[in-house]
């Protein structure tokens, strides 16, 4: 499993992360202990849907729309790996949006210079 | 693919700086970047910024639409104009900002505003309001042709 805290991966059945020394395994519903925050990546989700215009920001809210229940429910493994999913299609979706802005300002950048070269011939 | 660290045993008394510290940072300066050029070029004069592949390919309005040319009109300081171009993403930036600052500090402003927020911000309510968008905003007449950029 991946610490929800830091992201590294640790043994399935690891009480505590390897490198940030999160506790990953909770004790159902621990009363009087703080509720482990497990990131949603909502906002992200959210602003990569709106800014770059791929339908992989949708997987990302649809990942991230179900950390908030499985937290409720008291399941903290299985909302730690729908929010490690969110983030990662928040990535996927940035990752791609910003690979096509910059082989588009390259093509457009390389269009003006050859216009440039053929202009002056 | 983000690589992942390899947990370091033990202190190797080694300054590593944090992949997450890296990451935040490297965001943070193509947005500061790319908020700078969205200032000073306008979109719908400049060749500098992509067309959306979602409406190049299929001739459709997504949800995200116009949202460079309205973020440019907010820049200069024309709200009408911006709302005109993408009014639903005016209208998440303010919920955007909430939503980035209570991820990083737990009660903020405190717990009862923070669950109620959540409750009406709740993540299927915006996958619902982003798709019934994306989908009026192609409607072809009154109303909803406000909607389109
Ligand atoms: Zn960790
Ligand atoms: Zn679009």
């Amino acid at each position: 499993m991946y610490c929800p805290k830091c992201g590294s991966e640790n043994d399935d059945n690891a009480f505590r992360c390897t490198r940030c020394g999160n506790i990953l395994q909770q004790t159902q519903g621990s009363p009087g202990g703080p509720p482990p925050s497990i990131p949603t990546y909502l906002a992200p989700a959210i602003l990569v849907t709106l800014f770059c215009c791929l339908p992989f920001g949708i997987v990302a809210i649809v990942y991230a729309a179900q950390v908030s229940g499985r937290m409720a429910g008291g399941d903290y493994i299985g909302a730690a790996e729908l929010s490690r999913k969110a983030k990662m299609w928040c990535w996927v979706s940035f990752g791609i949006g910003l690979a096509f802005i910059v082989l588009y300002v390259v093509f457009i950048v390389a269009v003006e210079v050859l216009g440039g070269f053929s202009q002056q011939m | 693919m983000i690589s992942r660290v390899i947990p370091v045993a033990g202190d190797s008394g080694v300054y590593v700086p944090c992949r997450q510290s890296v990451v935040s940072f490297g965001s943070g300066a193509i947005a500061v970047a790319a908020l700078c050029a969205l200032y000073l070029f306008d979109p719908a004069e400049y060749r500098l910024f992509p067309p959306c592949p979602f409406h190049a390919i299929t001739g459709f309005h997504c949800p995200g639409c116009g949202s460079l040319r309205a973020l440019h009109a907010l820049l200069r300081g024309h709200l009408v104009e911006a709302f005109d171009f993408n009014p639903l993403m005016i209208l998440f930036l303010p919920i955007l900002a909430y939503m980035f600052l209570s991820e990083r500090r737990e009660s903020f402003p405190n717990r009862n505003a923070r669950r109620a927020f959540y409750v009406l911000w709740h993540g299927w309510a915006v996958l619902a309001l982003i798709v019934g968008y994306g989908i009026l905003r192609n409607l072809p007449f009154y109303p909803f042709v406000l909607l389109a950029p």
